[in-house]
């Protein structure tokens, strides 16, 4: 079943020297339950599409179209109050940094009863605390009974992380939005939280979004996988197909830019040029002026994101358009 | 083969206060042996706080060491002063992680790689030290007309490359390179990673290279090191250690990177329990022994020695060799 469908948005910066355009155009649909990744390099759009899924674009950011349904609604048009009530409750959000995501001040304890009432109202105040110490369990803290009282600094970076997405829990989610919530931690660590993510998943049948640059992490972890460039969406995918097969020739540079799977001390595959500026794209195909395999209408022509033979598979690039007919 | 340079219970302790009556030492690096070879890479790997960066800087005598030896080309690093200090590190260099934070924002190209030649070779003329530097911002892909821009104008995979100019502009033997493209992009980090593997190759330089990504130290490293908590708890080469590790801790960090083949990821991982200890008081015996499946009585109560189990292959566990 669908949750969430995203047409044709397009969320622009507009910035003092220019207008960024970060998301331009994009489509894409997350089933209930699944696990899903979007991986793209830096600057490409990934957490402006992230957040725009939340109405949290920050200024100077700008939905300037398209539309979200989430379970038929279109979110982009609710009135800021339905939005709040879905946001942490229906939808919620994980970041990078975990510090930032707690409040110094307050107890662990505190900020996730602090979630539960916010959209539970009807619910004592001592049936919150006793979920809080629940969902820390649930996360994995040890003696959760006592730590629920302790504030975020008496906490390691892998445990606020946990505590982090204890609160985002905290109300059962239908999608839980995760980008890069991992990267400032370690790899023993990163395995524990997304193992524990994805237990979760299916055990409370949310779906994840995880924004990430990590190909390793959508490898081990997703059921498709997207891949952004410079604002667009260019390929979507079964993970398997696409990492084992991957069409777009930009997947291709991205996979082949992994080291260590070549013989040792060898070169790494490069992709010529750099990413371009979103301000001032590059007309056609974004991709094409670093394309190993641009043609004739590549500069010129914008591809679209087509289906291709396979399950959910689709790719924007000119190499696989179907013969006009 | 000969040693370059080879460390000899390495240790660096810094005592931290809280208060005015609580007084902490954390053992950063504590006792490290390994020695590098004339034109290779090791690599040393290890979570964030295990003490790489502070074994580093203690090697080029950026932090006073608090004991051991660090014999470069027959000298031992701790005992030198002044001139003769100055004059050995010259034969060093180091990259940084950060190239947003390691390049001063206000300086012109020009100045930031042409330092080193002021402190090292003072008496070359403007003419021949602008000739030097624009030279190596070739070397390194970069413009020689580069020389009157600032750091704010070029990208992170440029930033690096202007801190490895900087570096080998005084023609060292031997670089650290600290976690050089851990914030970089994959397609900037290949560019990274073949310039370093061809300025090694043209000038024969030999890297002690420090990262935590797995597959980057694969590539790069004729050998690893392993640490945990200011401790080396494993060493072999690159091959070896990827195909047997034997300490327990070196095999959860392979087992916990991510197999880039999805069709593998039923494998079972090696999940380690529990989170990192407190630096400043690590668990007695073993430091891996609060996270360690295997950990017993014997862990908790003894230290266990660095020792050769095969030719070129160290393991400090009591549960692996003799
Ligand atoms: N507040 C802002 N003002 C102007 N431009 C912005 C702003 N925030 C983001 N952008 C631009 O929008 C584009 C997309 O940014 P976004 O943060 O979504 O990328 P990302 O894919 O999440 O990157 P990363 O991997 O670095 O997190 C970039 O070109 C970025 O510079
Ligand atoms: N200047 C310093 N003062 C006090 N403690 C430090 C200092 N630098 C590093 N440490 C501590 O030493 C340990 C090792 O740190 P570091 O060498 O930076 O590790 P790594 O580079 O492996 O991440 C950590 O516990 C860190 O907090
Ligand atoms: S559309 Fe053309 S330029 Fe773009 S990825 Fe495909 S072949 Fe390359
Ligand atoms: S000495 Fe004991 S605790 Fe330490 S790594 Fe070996 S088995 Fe584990
Ligand atoms: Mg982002
Ligand atoms: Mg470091």
């Amino acid at each position: 079943m669908t949750l969430l469908e995203i047409r044709d948005l397009k969320v622009y910066y507009y910035a003092f020297d220019g207008v960024v355009k970060a998301v331009d155009g994009v489509s894409l649909e997350l089933e209930s339950g699944e696990f899903f990744g979007l991986i793209g390099e830096s600057g490409c759009g990934k957490s402006t599409l992230g957040n725009a899924i939340l109405r949290l674009v920050p200024p100077p950011g700008r939905v300037v179209g398209g539309s979200i349904y989430f379970q038929g609604e279109d979110i982009l048009r609710l009135p800021e109050d339905r939005m709040r009530e879905i946001r942490g409750d229906r939808i919620s959000m994980i970041f990078q940094d975990p510090t930032a995501a707690l409040d110094p001040v307050y107890t662990i304890g505190d900020q996730i009863v602090e979630t539960i009432l916010a959209h539970n109202p009807e619910v004592s105040k001592k049936d919150a605390e006793a979920r809080a110490i629940e969902l820390l369990k649930l996360v994995g803290i040890p003696g959760a009974e006592a730590r629920v009282h302790e504030y975020p600094h008496q906490f390691s970076g892998g445990m606020r992380q946990r505590a982090v997405i204890a609160i985002a829990l905290a109300n059962n989610p239908e999608l839980l939005i995760a980008d890069e919530p991992t990267t400032n931690l370690d790899v023993t660590i990163e395995a524990q939280i997304l193992t524990l993510l994805d237990e979760l998943r299916r055990k409370l049948n949310m779906s994840i979004l995880l924004i990430t640059h990590n190909i390793g992490i959508v490898a081990e972890y997703t059921d498709r996988v997207g891949v952004m460039y410079a604002g667009k969406l260019v390929e979507v995918g079964r993970t398997v197909d696409v990492l084992t097969d991957p069409k777009h020739p930009y997947t291709q540079g991205l996979l082949g830019a992994i080291p260590g799977r070549g013989g040792r001390k060898g070169r790494v595959t490069e992709i010529p040029g750099t990413v371009p500026n979103l301000a001032n794209p590059p007309p056609g195909c974004r991709f094409h002026p670093r394309c190993p395999r641009r043609f004739d209408p590549c500069d010129q022509e914008e591809p679209a994101l087509v289906p291709l033979p396979g399950e959910g598979r689709m790719v924007a690039c000119h190499l696989y358009r179907r013969p006009e007919s | 083969m000969t040693a370059l340079l080879s460390l000899r219970d390495v240790a660096k302790y810094f005592e931290i206060r809280r208060g005015v009556f609580e007084r902490r030492v954390v053992k950063a690096v504590d006792g490290i042996s390994f020695d590098v070879e004339e034109g290779q890479t090791v690599g040393l790997v290890g979570e964030s706080g295990s003490g790489k960066s502070t074994l580093a800087l203690t090697v080029l005598r950026l932090y006073e060491p608090t004991g051991g030896q660090a014999i470069f080309e027959g000298v031992n690093l701790f005992e030198l002063k002044g001139r003769e200090l100055t004059r050995v590190r010259r034969k060093m260099g180091i990259v940084f992680q950060d190239p947003y934070l390691s390049l001063n924002p206000v300086k012109r190209v020009r100045d930031i790689v042409g330092l080193p030649l002021k402190v090292h070779m003072p008496k070359l003329s403007f003419e021949e030290r602008e000739s030097m530097i624009r030279e190596m911002l070739e070397q390194v892909g970069l413009k020689a007309a580069d020389v009157e821009k600032f750091p704010h104008e070029f990208s992170g995979g440029q930033r690096q490359r202007i801190a490895i100019a900087r570096a080998l502009i005084v023609k060292p033997k031997f670089l650290i390179l600290d976690e050089p493209t851990s914030a970089l992009d994959l397609s900037v980090q290949a560019k990274i990673l073949n310039l370093l593997l061809d300025l090694q190759r043209e000038f024969r330089l030999t890297y002690l290279f420090i990262t935590h990504d797995m597959n980057v130290i694969k590539h790069i490293s004729d050998r690893i090191n392993v640490m945990y908590l200011g401790k080396l708890v494993e060493s072999a080469e690159t091959e070896e250690l990827f195909e047997r590790p034997l300490h327990p801790y070196t095999r959860a960090l392979l087992s916990s990177v991510p197999t880039l083949d999805p069709r593998q990821r039923g494998r079972k991982k090696m999940l380690l329990r529990g989170d990192p200890p407190d630096p400043a008081n690590p668990p007695p015996g073993c430091r891996f022994s609060s996270r360690c499946p295997l950990a017993d009585d014997l862990c908790r109560r003894e230290e266990p020695p660095l020792v050769q189990v095969e030719p070129g292959h160290w393991v400090a566990c009591h549960k692996v060799g003799g």
